[in-house]
């Protein structure tokens, strides 16, 4: 076919959701009304995993759950100088990956300190909670170095 | 050790430009314009072949749900199997594992694979289409609420990679200086460009400690290859590439469970890649990689994830990836040159055809077709890397030979 003048079209698309937390339900309404961080324990390999998980990948057994946290320690971490077009934070901000205490995962989050040199000291950091909590993950507010 | 059933050629390959923006076509043109590539070149019809197989990275970046229907459409596959693959960059590598499996098993002696996305269909000027969308790749519950989208996960590894392993950035930046300057030697190159470390060190920072020229382009590309039997490779070409290894490996999405489903690996390494190299390493009896391997192509994301996946790879030790880009041993006439065209820092990004692109230009390093960028002597093992998933959870690795 010859080369021809091309014509475009313009397009948004939107879409609601609604979903459910099925088996780690138990997870947000703890973070909600008490304000507590639960994992999960595998009772064969003894793994705690938060975030948790209803049954162990590993072992592909039913978990129990346990509380973890509110402090931990940042274990790898990224500095996003990127304008973020679906968050209300403003850049730059600092996404970690956080050991909460009794749990062998790390747990992604927002941590409150943008200086590379004291991030990577791996410092220990302490769960801040929202004022208003939904039983969203963001119920934790973010996790503030201490 | 996998028993091969029947040998596999690669018979046809696409020679595509790469692109930032191909107004001129839409996705289903674009694969049909890859596949009538890839068909030409290896002398077939159409009608000769009974599958396609089908990668694109996601159907929302080309704003078409079931994707494959529309190429099945485009390439007047009716009555006969198309199947489609979706898994960001380590879609394609899951279809030519796919490919490969159907020809390799007796099922069929010619298979076309093709893939690839049409990314400036959500990233046209002022639109966020494609920034919206790629971050719901990630664990929707555990890490899109917080930003954790592609940049946030590729930037947490590099900074693992850096502070575990001791690599620097300018070692990073060495990547980026090679695989622009290669891309000047390629006329098919989106990125050519000489530049220097500094200017890397000094571009804009995105997400510490990845930088602008630290990363691979956004382009237009499909991509498209055809696999044949030992029959009918002898009677289609005189050249005919072998595929000798094949391993593919998946993990875990979630970046915080990474190092406790992996034992014995750090954050800072990427074990499927690891795992998919042994299993194509064991098929192809390659036991010393730096010095079997002649040419290599693999999925340069980001700078640091070059040197990560020689380490994984096997082309160097644990931690001496920036030592292998210093000695130069990967540069086009160094010991194994790496992404001599560009890869997809310098040549394009062809995102859901990534395999499709990397088994092309292995494909022509081997024939001995690559012009400007050929190695020389012309090699007789290549190699092909393509990971994805949701930073880097999924890996494919091919061994391609003359032998």
């Amino acid at each position: 076919m010859e080369n021809q003048d091309v014509v475009k079209a313009y397009y948004k698309m939107e879409a609601e959701f609604e979903w459910s937390y099925g088996k780690i339900s138990r997870f947000f309404s703890e973070l909600k009304d008490n304000k507590r961080i639960m994992g999960t324990k595998c009772p064969k390999c003894g793994t705690v995993f938060c975030p948790p998980t209803s049954d162990c990948p590993k072992c592909w057994v039913p978990t129990e759950w346990v509380e973890v946290g509110p402090q931990g320690t940042l274990i790898h971490f990224s500095v996003i100088h990127l304008p973020n077009l679906w968050m209300k934070r403003k850049a730059p901000y600092t996404n970690g990956l956080i050991k909460l205490d009794g749990a062998d995962t790390g747990f992604m989050h927002f941590v409150d300190e943008t200086d590379i040199q004291k991030l990577l000291a791996k410092p220990r950091v302490e769960a801040v909670f929202a004022e208003e909590r939904k039983g969203y993950p963001t119920d934790i507010d973010y996790f503030k170095v201490i | 050790m996998k028993k091969l059933k029947n040998r596999v050629a690669v018979v046809g390959v696409s020679d595509t430009k790469a692109s930032r923006r191909r107004d001129d076509s839409t996705f289903f043109q674009l694969a049909y314009e890859a596949a009538r590539q890839a068909v030409g070149d290896a002398g077939v019809t159409k009608d000769d072949i009974k599958y396609c197989i089908f990668s694109t990275a996601s159907e929302l970046f080309n704003r078409q749900p079931l994707m494959g229907i529309y190429i099945a459409e485009a390439l007047g596959w009716v009555q006969k199997p198309l199947w489609e693959f979706t898994n960001a960059g380590g879609s394609s590598g899951g279809a030519l594992s796919s490919a490969y499996n159907l020809v390799a098993s007796g099922e069929a002696d010619l298979v076309l694979a093709v893939g690839g996305d049409k990314i400036s269909d959500a990233d046209a000027p002022g639109l966020n289409g494609f920034q919206n969308l790629i971050i719901y790749g990630n664990d929707c519950i555990w890490e899109v609420p917080f930003g954790a989208g592609g940049f946030s996960q590729f930037s947490l590894l590099c900074q693992a990679y850096m502070s575990i392993y001791g690599i620097t950035e300018a070692q990073a930046a060495m990547v980026s200086v090679k695989n622009h300057g290669n891309a000047l030697l390629n006329p098919n190159a989106q990125g050519a460009k000489k530049i220097t470390v500094d200017d890397v060190l000094n571009s804009k920072p995105l997400a510490w400690p990845i930088k602008f020229l630290d990363c691979s382009l956004v382009s237009d590309i499909f991509a498209a290859v055809i696999f044949a039997s030992e029959e009918r490779a002898k009677e289609l070409t005189d050249k005919p590439v072998w595929i000798k290894g094949v391993g593919h490996a998946n993990d875990v999405g979630k970046f915080g469970w990474r190092e406790t489903m992996n034992p014995g690996f750090t954050f800072g390494q990427t074990p499927v890649m690891r795992a998919a190299a042994k299993e194509a390493y064991e098929m192809a009896g390659i036991t010393d990689p730096l010095n079997q391997i002649d040419v290599a192509q693999v999925q340069d994301g980001f700078s640091w994830v070059e040197l990560i996946t020689y380490e994984m790879l096997g082309f160097c030790e644990v931690g001496g990836g920036g030592r292998l880009i210093e000695e130069g041993a990967t540069q086009i006439g160094g010991k194994l040159p790496v992404n001599p065209g560009g890869g997809c820092i310098g040549h394009g990004h062809a995102y859901g055809g990534i395999g499709m692109m990397d088994i092309s230009e292995v494909v022509k390093q081997l024939r001995g077709e690559a012009g400007g960028y050929q190695v020389t002597p012309a090699p007789r093992v290549g190699l092909v890397e393509t990971m994805g998933g949701s930073g880097m959870s999924i890996s494919t690795v091919f061994i391609l030979g003359r032998d």
